[in-house]
């Protein structure tokens, strides 16, 4: 998804504007000018720098253009959003449903879906996510002792 | 020379020869995986240690390290996805010479330039040990902050096209590196009340999310297949790996002595190392231009760097005790676990010791020959296999790696949140690297930073107050500076009387 540099120096401005307020908040010594907010203070300086610079080009060179929303790469194509859309809940369920499921089931789940929307017949898709999946379980769990979660399958191993 | 006998003795010992092999294999396979660093691989063997002899136990995890950082860019080059942040810094002219069918060439310079940097530090290590580490020995706050803020410095060079996004790509890094507790007072900083914020982002999943799942977006959303691309053959590989070598002969030897000097000094590791190479060479190099989009330049500075910080981050390890990186710091330790004490008194009571493992050093490096002929094998099964295959299992991959790191969902957000954010940045034509630079860097330089203004009482005069600093603190105002300067020149000409009209975007 494309924005205007017009849009994107708003925003940088705005996180800059942002970050300065917040910042005030962070506790101060007494006497002195140094403590916890004087770091973020400068980068929120150089963020409002920035988002001033790309301000001032675009509204010099073409001020129309510089706040609009481009059409992202990806329209036209409904088959790669729905797969990017499954990226998105797969990661999400990792993380909502890692610790109940476990992560051998989730990932075998998400290897075997997307198999089969990308176009792979169902016992290659099984046979290849099935592998995936013992193979990645053997390395982290058994080699290199990460406690996967397991779910329900702590109990088989 | 009896010492030297003596070490060879140890050298030749099957324990030893087997652990160099052993570990080498080891460290292949983590440095391979992403997400999984040089020293998640050195710290998994240190249990292993225990049941090792002192040079075993030093020589698997100089082995392990030095072929880890090696294993790192060929996933960069297959999947623009790096091992181990040492090969983020290339990455990208990696994979763009990957689909140009180049792979082959890629990975076998990788390998070659990386023994060559390792050897180059480790023979600095044996000759200057002493008197290197005794130059970095002196440094406080002052030195680290100003070394820091050069080092943020390549992010000018290596933002790329537009400079202000790659100013603004290194604003919103050093802005993720201050979240969590505050250095000076532990106030929590950016948290908003998330416990797993207070140690701050976690480095590793960060990473693996701004460089893999970007791509893994991308490659869902609009298909298409490397693995059609023909791939060189790997004698090819070799003859083409020569002759980049007698052609940027110069950038291997820089990226070697950068490395070395960099690794030296405690706190800046191989991925520094890398970044500061592969920005000076850019900064030296007769074809600027070809630089991000698959130029092998680059790629000869940033492989030898690297592998030569490793060797370099032993000099003070081994002399004074200081460990330079993660690496050394595990390595210390178990120096310590085997009775060896490293310092200044080491050669005097381990002599034989320290020269079998400089022998380990050299054999370290020379196995990344065979290591790296047989990568280019299994890279060219690889890129065989069909891309819609593999995505998934990269994201499954990537999901459980970020969880590795600290068994920790947490990691996962992370994960999520900066490839989301890295995603966006990079369809906007905001670069990436400048942003891991920040991160890396951002926390060693607020460190040094108040470190030095509580010293000084508050007074900025007083980070030029030693006489290395003040060197330190000159040439990196020169370095920011000057490219400022030369950019409002270039927006201010065409008002004055300039006689050719400045390109202006």
């Amino acid at each position: 998804m494309k924005f205007g540099d017009g849009l994107i120096g708003l925003f940088i401005v705005a996180l800059g504007v942002a970050v300065f307020w917040h910042v005030q908040s962070f506790p101060s010594v007494p006497g002195r000018f140094y403590g916890p907010g004087l770091f973020p203070e400068v980068i929120a300086a150089g963020l409002l720098i920035c988002g001033a610079i790309m301000l001032a080009g675009v509204l010099r060179a073409a001020p129309i253009h510089a706040f609009r929303v481009e059409a992202p790469s990806w329209r036209g194509n409904p088959r790669g959003v729905v797969s990017g859309i499954t990226m998105l809940a797969a990661i999400l369920s990792f993380i909502f449903l890692g610790d109940a499921v476990g992560f051998q089931i989730i990932g075998f789940v998400t290897l075997v879906a997307f198999y089969l929307w990308l176009g792979r017949p169902l016992p290659v898709a099984l046979l290849v996510a099935a592998g995936v999946t013992l193979a990645l379980d053997l390395l982290f769990r058994v080699v290199l002792h990460v406690p996967v979660p397991s779910g329900p399958l702590t109990e088989l191993w | 020379m009896d010492k030297f006998i003596t070490a060879l003795d140890l050298v030749v010992q099957p324990e030893t020869l087997a652990t160099l092999i052993g570990a080498s294999l080891f460290g292949f396979c983590i440095g391979c995986l992403p997400g999984l660093t040089a020293t998640m691989a050195v710290a998994l063997l240190v249990p292993m240690t225990f049941f090792m002899s002192p040079v075993a136990a030093i020589t698997s995890i100089v082995a392990a390290s030095a072929m880890a950082i090696f294993a790192g860019d060929i996933p960069g080059a297959l999947l623009r996805m790096p091992g181990t942040p040492a090969s983020a810094a290339y990455v990208d002219d990696s994979y763009e010479m990957t689909k140009r069918g180049e792979a082959g060439l890629v990975i076998a310079s990788n390998a070659a330039f990386s023994a060559i940097g390792g050897i180059f530090g480790t023979v600095v290590l044996i000759l200057a040990a002493p008197a290197l580490a005794d130059f970095a020995l002196d440094f406080s706050a002052f030195e680290f902050f100003w070394l820091g803020v050069l080092g943020l410095s390549c992010a000018v060079f290596v933002a790329g096209d537009n400079l202000v996004k790659g100013l603004t790509s290194l604003m919103l890094g050093l802005l993720i590196s201050t979240v969590g507790m505050d250095y000076t007072t532990g106030h929590p900083r950016f948290t908003f009340g998330n416990v797993n914020l207070l140690e701050g982002v976690s480095f590793i999943p960060g990473l693996i999310g701004m460089f893999a799942l970007p791509e893994i977006l991308r490659s869902l959303l609009t298909p298409g297949n490397v693995g059609a691309i023909a791939q060189v053959t790997p004698r090819g590989a070799w003859r083409k790996t020569w002759e980049a070598g007698k052609r940027y002969w110069g950038q291997a030897v820089g990226g070697s002595v950068l490395g070395t000097i960099v690794g030296a000094l405690p706190g800046g590791g191989a991925d520094t190392a890398a970044w500061i190479s592969y920005a000076a060479a850019k900064k030296m190099s007769k074809e600027p231009d070809k630089w991000g989009k698959g130029h092998i330049e680059g790629i000869i500075a940033g492989s030898s760097a690297n592998n030569a910080a490793l060797s370099g981050a032993w000099i003070p390890a081994i002399v004074f005790a200081i460990p330079g990186d993660t690496i050394t710091a595990i390595g210390i330790g178990v120096l310590y676990l085997k009775g060896v004490n490293p310092g200044p008194t080491v050669f005097i009571n381990n002599g034989e010791l320290f020269y079998a493992v400089f022998i380990i050093f050299i054999l370290a490096n020379l196995i990344m020959f065979p290591l790296g002929w047989l990568a280019i094998h299994i890279a060219r099964v690889v890129l065989r296999i069909p891309r819609d295959l593999i995505l998934p299992a990269l994201l499954v991959l990537s999901v459980t790696g970020a969880y590795a790191i600290d068994n920790d969902l947490f990691g996962v957000w992370i994960l999520l949140g900066l490839g989301l954010t890295a995603y966006l940045m990079e369809e906007n034509g905001f670069p990436i690297a400048p942003m891991v630079l920040g991160i890396v860097l951002g926390e060693i330089v607020e460190q040094n930073f108040m470190q030095a203004l509580i010293s000084t009482n508050g007074s900025v005069l007083g980070l030029f107050g030693r006489p290395i600093a003040a060197v330190l603190g000159i040439v990196t105002i020169f370095v920011w500076t000057v490219p400022l300067l030369r950019w409002g020149w270039s927006r201010l000409r065409p008002a004055g009387a300039a006689p050719v009209a400045a390109t202006d975007d």
